[in-house]
């Protein structure tokens, strides 16, 4: 006997590939949910790695870093926050509008 | 003497104040003892102070007492018609003496004498309780019985009528014309050419003292006769009599006394003359008083009932209208005149009945009308909406006062009697509760009532841990794909929730408003959390009922659940039912807290995308791609490119896409193409997560996948979820060629396994006698796949049943490489068969979405059944299978739809537990 498979519809769960924590430091939303603002997770609500390696939901460390007392801090380490994926994807026209890296250390 | 008195001497003759019998003539005694007095009565001493004047009159009046005394005497026998007397001079001149003369005696007089008038009172008194009260006495001296009522009573008034007419003549023609003549002047009257007509004594009678006179004789007579036809039966048999007649006169077929309406029916004429001809001769004897106007309106208010029971029981089902017009009509023009016609024969006050009370009896009419239609109100509420002529009756019969209130009780009672019992289904319970709604609708708009009666149904489906699953499952089933048998009330989807939503979402809006009159349905607050859109929107009708039945959150909790098992199931590509069930939550609960079931149905949605670009990226496959896929961008044209958030570059670099990339020959073979969908998982309820191996090439392409996925959005990765979603194969055999759809993966992956291993080609080729390839046992399949056993034998059992495998030893499966020629194949066809009923089973259990089996609907309800039958068997006694078998058709609740050999099961497996014992020859009875 031969099994020929003609089509295959499978289901798969996915999750931010992250190391530490689940949840994000600023909402405490799960890195998987939403931060308090969107509805959408994934796509609509990214994550954003920091260089010294705290992650948060892009619109959380946006909105932490606008503040004047944040003083563009990573808001768990204290360190100044810049965006860890920057370089790698440097190539990328678009940068995020009020991205930290407008002002690196 | 005071009227007690005198009712009292009639009772007992013995003790009655000596009535003196005529005196004779001869026999001028002063010292005979004067009526009224006994020894020692103050008349007496009086005698001695008496003048010659008065001695005197004393002697005369003697002798004119004796005179007139004999000449009014009655004769013991009753003649049929009175006899009529010619006074003599004499007499005439003794009645002028003691009646308008000196011989006179004033009312009120004390000096002890006796009056003429009162004596002829007393002698009738008298000669009633000695001649005639004994024949009525033994006329009514035993209940009557009802078929001789109306001969009791006529008996009665034509007995009481003929003494009352011996009595009066004498009274009419010799005593009252002195009297009137006494009053006026001292003329001689002349004999009145007509007598006085009989009625019913008043006291506005012409000239003073003798129409007093003749008022008070007429009461004395009539207060004789009322006390001797025993009042309290006396009024029961008149009261059943009008009754009767009324039955008659309107036709009546369904009787409190059970009689049945004469065949050819009787003259209506003729009958009400005679029972006109009866109240009038009662009336004339006396009878007519009180007691018989209570009689009265004690019958028409049976009759009333019986009326209603008889006429206007039944509903409209047919042009659905209410009765009550009609019933108001027979008030006015039917009943009323009757009262009145009866009224005016017992010379009532007020005979004619006033518009005023008109509406009264049309209201009580109305109030007997709704009682006995909220009575039956459950049944008129399961057979909405063809029973709306029911419900209007009874809408109308609410503005009687007290009516919403005896509704309320007493359909609540309904309610918990006949519906929220274990014996009914859960589905059975939803819609007898959405033809509540709709049908309280009807009746009452404002909502108040459904409320109230709506509030204990609601808790108990509150209670039930399907009701939601039945709810939302039934909400999203297509009315117009599936087949009636799927909605009975066994079944876990309700066709009246179904229909509901089949219901065109704009119209809700506004033509149900109309339609409906839900403007009025103001009663519930608005939630606090609605948003401004809500109160536009919001709409009180069916759906809104169910979706309200828990509170919001744990409402959505359970939709989350329910929606996330569905969408995984749902064979429509666009989703809309489960997007338009969204829509409507929405639009009823608002939209707080539904993030969950947005994200899942954006996930089912956005997977269809996802797998293109996938596709695409797999076939390209440049690795060094930016992120930014067409994928990505399409999926948000809303939003400006420039503000499109990067993504985290992926930790791993996408190095397998390349390396796994030829091992997929996508090309040169068209090789299965795997789609996925792909899940937000934390927004998903927990899933079903078993995992085993799925073929090799299989997990290739997910591999494959996974990093392209990871590669286009940075810093995700998927975990397959295996137990999850469905294959397609092609099988072939030595001898053939199967196609199968729709298998869950395991399945696929146990069937993969006995495909040839390295090394196993040789087995593959060779056929056996009896053309069985590779065969492999359960833990073999279980190492080779990583496999629960229970997985590996369900899908084993499958594939027996497919006759794709056959079992050869114990847990050892082979595939049939070639199937057996006719005559052998017996055998493997009892083994598929039992795997295959085997699987049903697993099967049905597997998936409680699936549609039931019958055997697996006896086994759920088992219980309920076997409740049942104990019950019955203890109620009544021993009994066949046969007569349980038609009492569970007829009783049970839902319907029983098996036959005699399910019960027989039953009671078997009943026996074996103790609780019931057969009897031999099928009989059956609880084990004591
Ligand atoms: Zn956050
Ligand atoms: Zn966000
Ligand atoms: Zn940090």
């Amino acid at each position: 006997m031969k099994v020929t498979i003609k089509e295959w519809n499978a289901v798969a769960a996915w999750r931010w590939d992250m190391p530490d924590d689940d949840v994000c430091g600023i909402c405490r939303n799960p890195y998987d949910s939403t931060c308090s603002k969107c509805k959408f997770p994934g796509d609509e609500c990214p994550l954003l790695l920091g260089e010294c390696n705290h992650s948060f939901h892009m619109h959380c460390i946006f909105s932490w870093l606008k503040q004047e007392s944040s003083q563009e801090k990573c808001p768990m380490c204290r360190q100044p926050f810049k965006s860890k994926s920057q370089d790698a994807t440097a190539a990328g026209a678009e940068e995020p509008t009020q991205a930290p890296d407008s002002s690196p250390i | 003497m005071d009227h007690q008195t005198l009712v009292f001497s009639s009772v007992f003759p013995v003790l009655s104040l000596s009535h003196t019998t005529p005196t004779p003539v001869a026999t001028p005694d002063l010292g005979f003892t004067a009526p009224g007095t006994s020894f020692g009565s103050p008349y007496i001493p009086r005698q001695a102070e008496l003048h010659d004047n008065t001695q005197h009159r004393g002697v005369k009046r003697t002798i004119a007492w004796s005179c007139a005394t004999r000449f009014l005497s009655l004769d013991k026998v009753v003649p049929a018609v009175p006899r009529i007397l010619h006074r003599t001079r004499e007499v005439e001149d003794a009645l002028v003496y003691l009646l308008a003369g000196e011989g006179r005696v004033e009312d009120g007089a004390r000096n002890g004498e006796e009056g003429l008038v009162e004596w002829y009172t007393n002698e009738c008194r008298l000669h009633f309780a000695n001649n005639v009260r004994p024949v009525l006495e033994e006329l009514w001296r035993d209940e009557v019985k009802i078929g001789l009522s109306w001969d009791v009573l006529d008996e009665s008034q034509r007995v009481l009528e003929q003494v009352q007419n011996v009595y009066l003549e004498p009274f009419n023609e010799h005593v009252l014309p002195f009297l009137q003549s006494g009053a006026n002047s001292t003329i001689r009257p002349s004999r009145p050419s007509r007598p006085p007509r009989p009625m019913r004594p008043t006291r506005r009678d012409e000239d003073g003292a003798a129409g007093h006179a003749s008022w008070k004789f007429r009461r004395d007579m009539h207060a004789l006769f009322a006390h001797c036809v025993a009042p309290q039966r006396f009024s029961k048999t008149l009261s059943y009599v009008l009754y009767d007649a009324g039955c008659r006169l309107f036709r009546i077929h369904t009787r409190q006394d059970g009689v049945q309406p004469s065949a050819p029916p009787e003259d209506i004429t003729e009958f009400r003359q005679r029972m006109t001809a009866l109240l009038q001769g009662l009336e004339r004897v006396g009878l007519g008083g009180e007691n018989a106007q209570k009689a009265f309106a004690h019958a028409m208010n049976k009759l009333l009932d019986s009326f209603i029971n008889s006429h206007f029981l039944k509903v409209d089902w047919y042009s659905k209208k209410s009765v009550v017009p009609q019933l108001k009509l027979w008030i006015r023009d039917g009943f009323c005149p009757l009262v009145e016609l009866v009224l005016e024969c017992l010379r009532c006050e007020q005979s004619s009945v006033l518009p005023t009370e008109v509406t009264s009896w049309q209201e009580m009419a109305l109030g007997r009308l709704g009682r006995v239609r909220v009575d039956n109100l459950f049944d008129f509420v399961i057979n909405w909406d063809k029973s709306l002529g029911a419900f209007l009756d009874i809408k109308d019969y609410l503005k009687v006062a007290g009516a919403k209130q005896h509704l309320t009780s007493s359909f609540s009672q309904q309610v918990s009697r006949r519906l929220l019992h274990p014996g009914a289904t859960t589905t059975y319970i939803l819609n007898v509760y959405i033809s509540i709604v709709r049908a309280f609708h009807e009746l009452e708009p404002k909502g108040v009532l459904l409320e109230r009666v709506a509030r204990p149904i609601r808790r108990y489906l509150k209670e039930r841990e399907d009701t939601a699953r039945i709810i939302i499952s039934s909400l999203l089933t297509d009315l117009s794909h599936e087949t009636g048998s799927k909605f009975s009330s066994n079944s876990e989807l309700s066709y009246e929730i179904a229909s509901e939503m089949a219901k065109p979402l704009a119209n809700l809006g506004q033509e149900a408003d109309e339609e409906l009159n839900w403007n009025d349905m103001n009663w519930q607050p608005l939630p606090q959390d609605a948003s401004p859109d809500y109160k536009k929107s919001k709409v009180e009708d069916v759906i809104w009922f169910l979706l309200t039945l828990w509170e919001r959150d744990d409402f959505i909790n359970e939709l989350k659940n329910i929606l996330g098992d569905h969408l995984l199931r749902c064979q429509d590509p666009e989703y809309e039912k489960e997007i338009r069930l969204l829509e409507l939550i929405k639009m009823r609960l608002g939209d707080n807290n539904l993030q969950a079931c947005e994200v899942m149905l954006r996930d089912v949605l956005d997977s269809k995308r996802i797998n293109a670009s996938i596709h695409t990226a797999t076939i390209t496959s440049p690795p060094t791609q930016a992120f930014f896929t067409p994928e990505q961008q399409s999926r948000n044209p809303q939003t400006p490119d420039g503000r499109h958030p990067r993504t985290p570059q992926p930790r791993r670099p996408a190095q397998a896409s390349s390396h796994l990339a030829p091992s997929t020959p996508a090309a040169a073979l068209p090789g299965p193409t795997l789609n996925a969908q792909i899940l937000s998982s934390f927004f998903w309820p927990l899933l079903r997560d078993d995992d085993f191996r799925v073929p090799a090439e299989i997990s290739a392409l997910q591999t494959q996948y996974g990093t392209n996925f990871t590669r286009i959005k940075g810093m995700r990765k998927l975990r397959w979820m295996n137990a999850l979603g469905s294959g397609s194969i092609t099988l072939s055999f030595a001898d053939r060629t199967e196609d199968f759809d729709n298998l869950t993966p395991w399945q696929v992956s146990v069937v993969h396994a006995f495909q040839p291993q390295p090394g196993e080609q040789h087995i593959a080729a060779k056929h056996t006698k009896s053309g069985e390839g590779i065969s492999r046992n359960v833990s073999q399949l279980e190492d080779m796949l990583d496999m629960d056993e229970s997985l590996v034998r369900q899908a084993a059992a499958f594939w027996v049943g497919k006759s794709v495998l056959r079992e050869t030893g114990s847990d050892t499966y082979a595939v049939i490489e070639t199937l057996p020629t006719s005559d052998k194949k017996s055998k493997a066809d009892e083994d598929a068969a039992a795997a295959a009923a085997e699987l049903a089973a697993v099967e049905a259990a597997q998936q409680p979405t699936a549609v039931r089996s019958q055997q697996d609907l006896l086994n759920e309800k088992k219980d309920v059944y076997a409740a049942f039958i104990i019950g019955m068997l203890t109620a009544q006694g021993n009994m066949p299978v046969k007569r349980i078998l038609m009492m569970m058709r007829m009783m049970v609740v839902g319907g029983f739809p098996f036959g005699e050999e399910e019960v027989g099961g039953l009671l078997l497996e009943m026996e074996g537990e103790g609780k019931v014992i057969g009897f031999g020859g099928d009989v059956w009875g609880v084990k004591k």
